[in-house]
């Protein structure tokens, strides 16, 4: 039972950032920008957790400063390729390549090292110590602040988007941006908007990643913002869609690591999340149809 | 409708150009409440320009906006709302993935922010607003499973949703099937009677005579005449759709100093290119060719006249062996080519498309990359199997000379080349290999006198020189001052190829937008399926 459980809460704690990320990329595509920054996105978000919770020595401004961190990250991107057209892949490769290097560079410059930061200090809010199985590994994760807000995150980026006016917005911008130009919209500043929220939820999701290994490492986000797009394919653009996918393909790595210790080739079992992946989207998810306008730029006065 | 009101709008001498032509030129229009204004001219005049402007979608070069008598800056689509002033586009803006409702919600003001969409009420006052106007529509279906008439209702509701006290209407009829048009103009009628303004954008004169309290026609850009209900006639409107030169038969082409079309009888030598029984899909906004007969012979040009999306681009494809047959049979280079059978290579005609840059050019590519890709299926005509850049540059400079495209620079990108240069550079492709068969759609449309008569030239000569000459055009001064014979394509129909020296301007006219067609039915005593023209509703 409680082996049933500490598996259950190691998927909840992988399946966080790729959930904050793969939330992010559906805010920022459903209103029709492709945001493959996410990757770096997410290092810059580990990246400034870090160094707002070193200097200040409370983890709540890391939280803020890896927000800020994602969110600046993201407008460089929404800047590019809404307000300048650029392509958008272009655009988050150069973002991602960036990343790694400035981080890097940081590391050296701030704390003297070519691989890690020094240990930092994870959120707590004292949950866990106050209410009932606070003491289990389940009961760590469910009490983790960062892990109720991305929860709520991802519930209200779901609302938003599918029940209120401004969602309803976004997605035709997405979708059609000459429709939603034409009901007296500013379709690039709904992409903005988009593009900001991704950064984000983007930058938090980096920000699990530090706390879970209380430092930086070089290139510690690992290709999870990629993964978490494919999540967002496989969950069809939906955040709940999304948060599903994300939560699988964290069971799946999580066995994948329990089953290395068991004798199994480790190579092999690697290859377990990335199988499931395409199996999943072959037989269960089966054709996803992306926003129609995502990754074309937008020129209000293009057509005449 | 006598007594006129204060006008809702102005628009004052109204300029936009974009690069070097001029889509409006110091235009005037007053829109009053309670009224019908027809907005007529042909393709390109600047109808869709001048609403798109008022829309907010196109920024004026010069003239300004009044509303209600203020002056008003009109920068986007949300200034214009805010006025009051409502389009429905010719290619609808709605979201297909979303519900009928999401599509009306989408701008309404007060809901456009973080509040929660009242779906409940919404959808309840949109039934309401159906049931009032008579529209027939299903608030929770997508609108991706709808058909164009609906998706036209949708796009209604939504700006009497907003409130518009204007409707501005692109072609909304061009789409739609009989009944649905009687339907629509029931709707505008209603419209008007509530004291809301409407500009109608038609090419149906049948429309503007039956609905229309006054009407203004463009031509290239300009105001060629305008009327209240009482003072205007069909007669008048094709003398201001076609041009000042009406009466005078081919006069514009004479005017230019172009000799005058061939004369002698071709009828008697040989077929080049036959028709029979010709069906096809349509593309798009275009018809469905429901039997096109024609006889094309060597030395002749046929003159196929028609406004836009009667069936030439499906015509010009079906022909040019670019799309399928679905009936009928096909005779070029002695063969037949029927709908189970692709027309070969080696029998397809040179065709210079309507669409210059869509279908004809490659955007991005150079000149010679241009003229060189038409030759790539042909390995011995490239001259081998690599492409040698000096020896291919060295090819395209005396064509691009002798087609006097300018520059006359091989390695320039095809969009630095202006519209004129662009369709010199399509026709220098389709005529340097000579065949015996030309397809020309629309082949100076949009372009200025100069290169229209250098094109015109060329096509003649090309007839001297024994070629023959599909011409698709919907210009009649283009089409008398060439054709050897004129037919007329509507709704997908051609009419009897009949010598040019028997047509006159006003009946090809008439005919091009159907009015003279029920005659011409019953003269045939056809099948009794003839679509009527448009708007017969009363």
């Amino acid at each position: 039972m409680s082996g049933i459980l500490s598996l259950l809460a190691q998927t909840l704690r992988i399946s966080v950032p790729y959930g904050l990320a793969a939330t992010g990329g559906v805010c920022s595509e459903r209103g029709g920008v492709v945001n493959i920054a996410l990757e770096g996105i997410l290092l810059h978000g580990a990246f400034f957790a870090v160094v707002g919770t070193h200097y200040s020595g409370s983890p709540c401004v890391g939280i803020l400063a890896a927000a800020a961190g994602g969110v600046a990250t993201a407008s460089v991107h929404a800047f590019v390729t809404v307000t300048c057209k650029a392509d958008q892949i272009v655009s988050g490769l150069a973002i991602n390549i960036a990343a790694f290097g400035l981080t890097r560079g940081g590391l050296r410059l701030l704390f003297a090292s070519a691989s890690n930061s020094p240990r930092i200090p994870s959120p707590d809010a004292g949950l866990a110590a106050r209410l009932p199985g606070g003491e289990s590994a389940l009961g760590a994760v469910l009490y983790d602040p960062l892990f109720l807000l991305a929860v709520a995150l991802v519930a209200a980026a779901s609302w938003l988007l599918f029940r209120t006016g401004l969602g309803l917005a976004l997605r035709a911008a997405g979708e059609h941006p000459e429709a939603a130009h034409s009901a007296g919209f500013s379709v690039a500043r709904l992409r903005w908007l988009g593009v900001l929220a991704s950064g984000l939820l983007g930058g938090l999701g980096g920000a699990w990643l530090a706390f879970e290994q209380h430092s930086f490492t070089d290139q510690m986000s690992g290709g999870r913002g990629y993964i978490a797009l494919a999540a967002m394919i496989v969950g069809k653009w939906h955040p709940l869609g999304a948060a599903a996918a994300c939560l699988l393909f964290g069971a799946a790595e999580t066995v994948q690591m329990r089953l290395q210790g068991s004798g199994a080739p480790t190579q092999l079992m690697q290859m377990i999340p990335f199988l499931l992946t395409i199996l999943v989207l072959v037989l269960w998810v089966g054709r996803a149809v992306a926003p129609a306008a995502s990754g074309r730029p937008y020129d209000p006065e293009g057509e005449s | 409708m006598e007594s006129p009101r204060a006008p809702l709008v102005r628009l004052e001498g109204i300029t936009r150009r974009f690069g070097r032509t001029r889509a409006n030129e110091r235009i005037d229009l007053t829109l009053r409440p309670g009224e019908i204004h027809a907005l007529v001219g042909e393709n390109g005049a600047g109808k869709s320009t001048l609403m798109r402007v008022l829309y907010g979608l196109l920024r004026p070069d010069a003239g300004r906006v009044l509303v209600d008598g203020r002056e008003e800056a009109i920068a986007s689509p949300a200034d214009a709302l805010r006025l009051g002033i409502g389009m429905i586009h010719q290619h609808f803006m709605l979201v297909p993935p979303m519900t009928v409702l999401e599509n009306v919600a989408l701008g309404y003001p007060g809901l456009r922010g973080l509040r929660p969409l009242p779906r409940a009420p919404l959808a309840a006052r949109l039934r309401e607003l159906c049931a009032t106007y008579g529209l027939e529509l299903d608030v929770q279906a997508r609108v991706a499973d709808l058909g164009v008439g609906e998706r036209q209702r949708v796009e209604i509701a939504r700006l009497l949703f907003q409130g518009a006290r204007l409707l501005i209407c692109d072609e909304p009829t061009a789409v739609l099937a009989p009944p649905e048009v009687a339907a629509f103009f029931r709707t505008l009628r209603r419209f008007r009677a509530e004291g809301r303004g409407v500009v109608l954008i038609t090419h149906k004169l049948a429309e503007v005579l039956e609905t229309a309290d006054r009407v203004t026609v463009l031509r290239r850009g300009r105001v060629a005449g305008e009327a209240a209900r009482d003072d205007f006639d069909e007669r008048r409107l094709v003398a201001w759709i076609m041009g000042a030169g009406a009466g005078s038969g081919a006069a514009p082409a004479e005017a230019r100093g172009l000799p005058a079309a061939a004369q002698g009888p071709s009828t008697a030598r040989e077929e080049v290119l036959g028709a029979r029984g010709l069906r096809a899909r349509g593309s798009g906004a275009g018809a469905r060719l429901e039997g096109i007969d024609f006889s094309l012979r060597r030395g002749e040009i046929l003159g196929i006249a028609g406004v836009q999306g009667n069936g030439q681009r499906e015509l010009a494809e079906v022909v040019s062996g670019a799309a399928a047959l679905e009936g009928g049979e096909i005779r070029i280079g002695g063969e037949r080519v029927g709908p189970r059978r692709r027309m070969a290579a080696r029998l397809r005609p040179a065709l210079v498309p309507e669409d210059r840059v869509g279908e004809g050019l490659i955007p991005g590519f150079t000149l010679w990359e241009n003229l060189l890709v038409a030759r790539l299926s042909r390995p011995a005509d490239r001259g081998g199997r690599w492409i040698g850049h000096r020896r291919a540059r060295a090819w395209a400079r005396p064509l691009l000379e002798r087609f006097r495209v300018l520059p006359a620079d091989p390695d320039l990108p095809v969009e630095a080349l202006s519209g004129g240069n662009q369709q010199k550079l399509l026709c220098a492709r389709a005529l340097d290999r000579p065949g015996p068969l030309l397809v020309a759609a629309q082949p100076t449309r949009g372009i200025d006198l100069a290169s229209t008569a250098f094109l015109h030239g060329l096509l003649r000569e090309y007839r001297a020189a024994g070629g023959s000459v599909l011409l698709i055009s919907a210009d009649l001064d283009e089409i008398l001052a060439l054709a050897d014979r004129v037919a007329v394509l509507y709704r997908g129909r051609l009419g009897p190829a009949r010598p040019r020296a028997e047509c006159d301007l006003e009946t090809l006219g008439r005919e091009m937008v159907g009015v003279g067609s029920a005659e011409r039915e019953a003269g045939r005593a056809a099948g009794g399926d003839a679509p009527s023209p448009a708007g017969e509703e009363s």
